[in-house]
This record gives C-alpha cells, structure tokens and sequence, in this order.
C-alpha cells in the first residue's frame, strides 16, 4: 500500500500502532474496572478510585468472597446462582428447540416442491424486522390467561419462538447453496425427503448450527426485556433479570459483589465463543454471503 | 436388468415451453443407448423423466414391464450418474457408496461386500476411507459410477459424466465405461453433447434437436447415413460441409449446380430425385471426402477454390478453404500433401460421397429415399 520508502513505512507503522493500543486500552479500561472493583471490599471500594487496588483485604479471598455472596445473595436480597441455572435452560433449550424447528422450515422453504413457499418464508422473516418490544404486552396478556406467566416453561417458548426466524433466514440460504444434484441423488439412492435432511442436511449444516447456538444462547443469556417481563420470581427469573436486582432499596450484597456476579454472568457466552471459534466464523461467513464449504 | 421404452413421452415446462416433444425410444435390455443433442434439446429432461426427477407431462415411460410414470425415483430400481458427481462431502467414499444400500436396509456384511468389489472393479479400493474433497475429478467420478454399480440396478442413467473432466482424463474414462459397460452389460442410458462420446460409447445413438428425436441408430448408419440436415452436420469432427443450389438436369443427367462449381449425382439418385429438378437443396460432403488431386481425365465435381486456414493435428491437415462465391469448407487431408495459405487449388469431390438434403434446418435426406 504505501510501502515506498523503509522510512515512510515505519512512520505509518508507528501511527498505526499507536492508535490501535489506543482502541484497546479504551475497551479494557471499564474490564479492568470491574475486575479490580470485584476483589475489593465494600469499604475498599467506598475508598479507592475504580481503577486502583485496594489492599485492606487480600484481593483473591475477597474476590471469591464477593463471587459466594453475589450467587448466594445475602438475608436482605437473592444472588444470581438459582437464575443461573434458569439462564442455562432458557438459553441452551431456547436455542437449540429454535434450530430445530428453524431448519426443519428451512429445509421445507428451500427443498421441497411447497406452493408460495416464498410468501411462506418472508411471513416467518418478518420475525426479525419488528423491534421486541412490540411482542411484550399481547405475550404478557397471553402469558397471564394461560398460566405461562412466570413459569419456566412460558419463558422457554418465548425465547424459542423470538429466535425462530432469524434461524430460519440464515439456514435457508445455507441450505439454497446445497447443490442441487446432491439431493437428486440422495433421492435417487432411496432417501425420503425426511433421511435426505437428517443424513445429508444436518452434517452438513454444523457450523451454520454452532453459528446460530452462539447467537442465540448469547441473545438469550443477555435478555433483561423478557426476563423481567414474563417473570417475577426467583425461580424463574432469568440471570440479568437478576443482577440488575442485586443492589437496590431491597437488596444490599454491595457493588463488589456485584461485580463479581457480572463477571460470572458473562463467563459461558465468553467461554462458548473461545471454544467455537473456528466453527463460529465459518458460518458467519455464510451470512455475508461467502461460501466456505 | 431390464429394458426401458419411452412412449410418446412429452414435457411442457410451464405451461408453454415444450422441451420434450412426443418422443418414441425403445432401449433394449442389455443396451448402451447414448442421447446426443446441442444443449436445450431436451436429452437430459428425457433422462431425467425416466429417473423420476422430473414428471412426465404426457406419455408413458416403462422400465421392464412396468409402467413408472407415478412410480417414486427410489423405487424405479435405476441408478444415475450426474455431471458435478453430486457425491455427499461429508461421507467417506465407503459411506458415500453404501448410502443407497444402507436405506434400503441391506445387511452390514452384504453392503461391505458389494462396495468392497465395486471399488476394487473401479480401482478405487485404495480411496475408500477418504472424503470426496480429498480426491481428483477421475477418482470422484470412479465413486460417483460405484455408487451405482453396487445397487445392480435395471438400468442405470449417466447425465454427461465426463463433461467435468479434462479432455485426456475423458477419452479415459470413456474408455473405462465402456469397458465397465462390457463386463456388467447393464441397461445404460447416456446423455452427452459430446459427439465424440455418443460415436464410441453407445451401441446405438439416438439424436435430439428441438425436443424432437431426430435418428436412432448404430453410431456408423447415423454418421453414414443421417436422416437430415440436422444430424449430419451435427456429427463428424469437423463437421460436414454444407452448400446451398439447386438441381439441374442436363444433358439427360442430374447436377447439383451453384454459382461456383456444380456436382455430377449417379444415375440412381437421378432416378429418386427427378421431380426435384429446378428445386433448392443442400449438398453434404464430410470433409474426409473431399480431395485434393481429381483422378486423371476427371473433370467433374471440382471445386476451385482458395486456402484461408491450415490446422495441422499430426495424422493429418484440416484446411479451410473459400470458394469463388465465398461459401468455406473444410477438407481433412493426408499430411503429406503440400498446401499454403492463398494456394488457388482445384478440389475433388468423390463420385457419389455426398448428401442432398431438403432447405432448412431439419431438411430430410434426399439421397436416402
């Protein structure tokens, strides 16, 4: 690019760094806060700037301290650990019901010989144009007359039923770009058009699939709107619905502690995107429309 | 193993395209039966009805004795062979061959030993564990054929296998089917646009233009003896050459007669052909009869004519020439005959190695009737 003289390109080099360690240490400095603040004391935290170690107590034995009170909770308020799990559940059994069903229709708006199966699909895609919030009150209404408000299993289908469509959009274009001979064959060698999706379109479609679970399983795991909606108490109330209740008028765990829970909370989308990280990008490529099969 | 017979068999895409037009094919058990035509004629719809993948609009399509018009592709018991190999990229070979069986609930030691001896006949015993994409185009159409060996289908369908191939690697595997062909004597039915395909795989050759079957034939009565205009310029390499006149009676004998040269025609298609005196036609010659010294004395049918383009090829010379009305041809010709570009040459064309068809693109032969 603008490689002519060894001199210029040093300079440049020097200006890009530069700006680049800039970015980073902007993004670190709120993480390195909340990590610091997370092994202090409540009076440490109370005494020291945000971004300074406090030594009253040792840092590490107050950090798992904070993390136990922050799940546990204290006599005056709840810890996250029960929402926790209930997150666990939402998240995974929401995403992966909503692939399922997503690339069953995905597969039928792609393969199979269905009249309109155009309007079909873009009825279904409409689920990703409208903003969430819209869902809320008729949901909330609906929740209430059946029973699902404040159940697992109504915060369940809620979640499946939002991440549908967007599974749907992404799988259905995966699943044009299977060539058309390998389903002709597979037809041709016995295969119903149910053994065609189970052998020949589900190993095909795993890093769209991993794609899709991180996306959702983040979406759902990072959900307030629904949770705090749909839910009030304690045993189905998901994770963020939660820590934002730690520290309030009824509740006095302390902003380390807190802290520490947010840490906590972010652990498993962090943990799941480090795991599948290869997968994760192969399939985002699809999304951008470049092939990587 | 069984015979295939298309009965007046007609597709009509959307309302209104008709790709496939009442076609009539018998395919007799046992047979090699290659379809050739220029791409849009409706071969790979007809192959694709007799799979299955495609509905007949009207007529009837039997395999063996049976009917199969609403009969399922998985239960018409034919296998089919497609151009980009459709071979499943997560399946190792092995997998990818035992598919069919595996459905069809064959037992594990049955579906091991009818791939392990498709793959050893193929030559890909070797290759059994691999993924598709771990393979050459050769080795992944030697899978792709092995997958339907292993089902000893009726009848098996290959929708231009080897147009994925390099030119070598084709004339190969041309080779190899035919010898597979030999060994397994399997109804084959073949779809190519590859002229050169349709001459030296199939024992008969059925040629396709405009959805309309146009000759079915052994591969020489089709190229010795095209039915029209079509089918002989369609076949040969280079194609034969083709001049438009008219036919003339002179002197008690039958010419055909443009503004450059004129052609004396023998007294048997002077007799066929009296009533078509005075009318348009179009004379055919392949280029290999054409030649460059007349016989001594000889002062008929010769051509003056001029070299434009040489194209040597080893065994012999393919020249282009122009006549004097600027109509081109081409001659193949023995290498050792010495020929320059804008050499003005007296050309020859053998007694009674022509065609006379009827104006138009499907004109009928005259010289058959």
């Amino acid at each position: 690019m603008f490689i002519i003289k060894k001199g210029k390109k040093i300079y440049w080099e020097v200006i890009l760094f530069s700006i680049i360690i800039i970015w980073v240490a902007v993004w670190l400095f709120p993480i390195w806060n909340v990590f610091v603040s997370a092994m202090k004391s409540i009076d440490g935290y109370i005494s020291s700037r945000p971004w300074e170690f406090s030594f009253d107590v040792n840092p590490i034995i107050q950090f798992y301290e904070n993390i136990v009170r922050g799940l546990a909770g204290t006599q005056r308020g709840s810890g996250i650990g029960p929402a926790f799990l209930n997150s666990m559940i939402y998240a995974t059994v929401g995403a992966i019901t909503a692939i399922i069903f997503a690339s069953l229709a995905a597969y039928a708006l792609s393969c199979l010989p269905i009249k309109g199966r155009f309007v079909f699909f873009l009825i279904l895609f409409s689920g990703t144009v409208f903003p969430l919030q819209i869902y809320l009150i008729p949901l909330f209404t609906f929740f209430q007359k059946t029973g699902l408000y404040d159940t697992k299993l109504g915060l369940t289908l809620a979640y499946t039923a939002i991440c549908i469509p967007f599974c749907v959009f992404l799988l259905r274009n995966w699943y044009l770009d299977i060539p058309k001979g390998i389903v002709e064959s597979a037809t041709i060698d016995g295969a119903t058009e149910l053994q065609t999706f189970w052998h020949i379109f589900v190993p095909f479609s795993m890093p769209p699939f991993v794609t899709l679970f991180l996306f959702q399983f983040t979406w759902v795991w990072n959900d307030f709107i629904f949770g705090i909606t749909f839910a009030r108490s304690r045993t189905s109330r998901p994770i963020m619905a939660l820590l934002a209740g730690l520290q309030n008028m009824y509740s006095n765990v302390g902003i380390p502690a807190v802290l520490a829970s947010a840490i906590i909370a972010s652990l498993p989308t962090v943990l799941l995107l480090v795991a599948f990280r290869n997968t994760f990008f192969k399939g985002l490529a699809v999304q951008y429309g470049g092939s990587s099969k | 193993m069984a015979k295939v017979l298309l009965e007046n068999v007609t597709k009509i895409f959307d309302g209104d395209v008709i790709a496939v037009d009442k076609v009539n094919l018998e395919i007799n058990d046992r047979e090699f039966m290659v379809i050739v035509g220029p791409s849009g004629c409706g071969k790979t719809t007809t192959l694709r009805m007799i799979a299955g993948l495609e509905d007949v609009t009207e007529g009837k399509v039997s395999i063996g004795d049976n009917v199969v018009n609403d009969v399922l592709p998985k239960d018409r018991n034919i296998a089919m062979v497609f151009q980009n190999y459709a071979l499943y990229p997560h399946m190792t070979v092995f997998q990818n061959m035992a598919f069919g069986l595996k459905l069809r609930k064959f037992p594990k030691a049955e579906i091991k030993k009818r791939v392990e001896d498709a793959a050893e006949l193929l030559g890909i015993g070797e290759l059994l564990k691999r993924k598709p994409k771990a393979l050459s185009g050769g080795q992944r159409q030697r899978v792709a054929v092995g997958r339907a060996i292993v089902r000893n289908p009726a009848a098996f369908l290959f929708d231009e296998p080897l147009s994925n191939l390099d030119a070598k690697l084709r004339v190969t595997m041309r080779a190899e089917l035919k010898s597979l062909h030999h060994r397994l004597k399997t109804t084959s039915i073949y779809v190519t646009h590859d002229q050169a395909e349709a001459m030296t795989l199939g024992d008969r050759i059925c040629v396709m233009y405009k959805g309309l079957v146009q000759q079915v034939d052994t591969p020489l009565e089709v190229y010795n003896k095209p039915v029209n205009r079509f089918v002989a310029g369609f076949l040969g390499t280079p194609p034969m050459n083709l001049f438009d006149g008219q036919l003339e009676l002179k002197n008690g004998d039958m010419y055909f007669v443009n503004s450059a040269f004129q052609v004396k025609c023998s007294q048997s298609v002077k007799q066929k052909l009296s009533e078509y005196s005075g009318k348009n036609v179009v004379l055919g010659v392949r280029p290999e009869n054409i030649t460059m010294t007349p016989p001594q004395g000889q002062t008929e049918n010769i051509i003056e004519s001029t070299v434009e383009v040489i194209e040597p090829l080893g065994d012999r010379v393919e020249v282009y020439f122009s006549t004097k009305n600027n109509d081109r041809f081409i001659a193949s010709i023995d290498p050792d005959i010495p020929v320059k570009i804008e050499d003005k040459m007296n050309v020859y064309i053998n007694a009674d190695k022509f065609d006379l068809f009827e104006p138009g693109d499907t004109g009928k032969n005259l010289t058959l009737a």
